[in-house]
């Protein structure tokens, strides 16, 4: 059985092409900068920064409740988490710049970050 | 003893509906359990674009947002935040979609590869709104995802057209 759509292998080159130079891009952005800096967003609105080099274990107030995270060896991790899939938990620990893990349910998100990042843009 | 009865227009739109939403919510709802991460392929969308395809669109629009309801209801999320961005989310894809199918040029797969981006590209706005940076940082990951559950949905529209095809031309066989 053929499938006579022509213009759908062209949606399909197209998508595929912008999905992976997406990527691409993203993924040698965060190779060429050293995270030095962890950041801790919660959907309060709060903004926390710790230093990578002091290993560190830091309990965050969440939507839902505190969630567990630990800072070793310029890594990362969810330790616990009071959301119902643990998805965040099961998903390990964020190593390279600008890698982000995020607990969409207690509404916490940790980033690397280089430290190079703008405060504010005024336009 | 009539031969023939004559159904309302009406009763037949109902019947319809309720077959077509039926199998949408039902699909859904089996997805959701099996799977219940923010990624989904999305079979019950299945149903919404072959009523698209075969020019059902009052009711592919009822089913669309029934599926909503009935899926955020189940899932216990209705009038949250998941709701309302999934509701928009929807209304969005289903007119991408109504409007890929208006001229025949694009394929089942092409059409819901498309619904399948605007679906999520509207999740992933509404998520920015809650904790920022998340869309710059997922939609790559987002848009080849859409190409992964758009292109399993068409493809199951593209054989169940064909199925009802081959059912048709053997009816009028018969006849």
């Amino acid at each position: 059985m053929k499938y006579p759509y022509k213009l759908d292998y062209l949606i399909i080159a197209v998508v595929l092409a912008i999905g992976i130079s997406g990527i691409y891009t993203k993924y040698q952005n965060n190779k060429s900068e050293n995270a030095r800096y962890l950041i801790i967003q919660t959907s309060k609105g709060e903004r926390l920064e710790f230093d990578l080099k002091c290993d560190t274990i830091l309990f965050i107030n969440g939507r839902l409740g505190i969630s567990v995270i630990e800072i070793s060896n310029n890594s990362a991790r969810f330790l616990s988490s009071p959301c119902p899939n643990k998805l965040c938990v099961k998903h390990g620990s964020i190593e390279n710049c600008n890698d982000q893990l995020i607990c969409i349910p207690n509404g916490v998100l940790i980033k690397f970050s280089s430290g190079d990042d703008l405060d504010a843009l005024s336009y | 003893m009539p031969s023939h009865i004559e159904i309302p227009e009406k009763v037949t739109l109902i019947i319809e509906l309720s077959i077509y939403s039926t199998l949408a919510i039902g699909f859904h709802i089996i997805e959701t359990i099996i799977n219940p991460t923010f990624f989904k392929i999305g079979i019950g969308n299945a149903v919404i674009l072959l009523l698209i395809r075969q020019k059902k669109i009052k009711i592919a629009l009822i089913t669309a947002l029934l599926k909503v309801f009935f899926g955020s209801l189940f899932s216990g999320s209705l009038l949250t935040p998941i709701f309302i961005s999934s509701l928009f989310a929807s209304i969005l894809s289903f007119f991408i979609m109504f409007l890929m199918s208006k001229e025949n040029v694009f394929g089942p797969v092409g059409v819901s590869i498309c619904g399948s981006i605007s679906h999520n590209f509207v999740l992933l706005a509404f998520s920015n709104l809650i904790i920022s940076g998340i869309f710059s940082s997922l939609w790559s990951i987002f848009i080849l995802f859409s190409l992964l559950s758009g292109s399993i949905t068409g493809l199951i529209v593209f054989l169940f057209e064909n199925l009802l095809n081959n059912l048709t031309e053997k009816k009028m066989l018969i006849k």
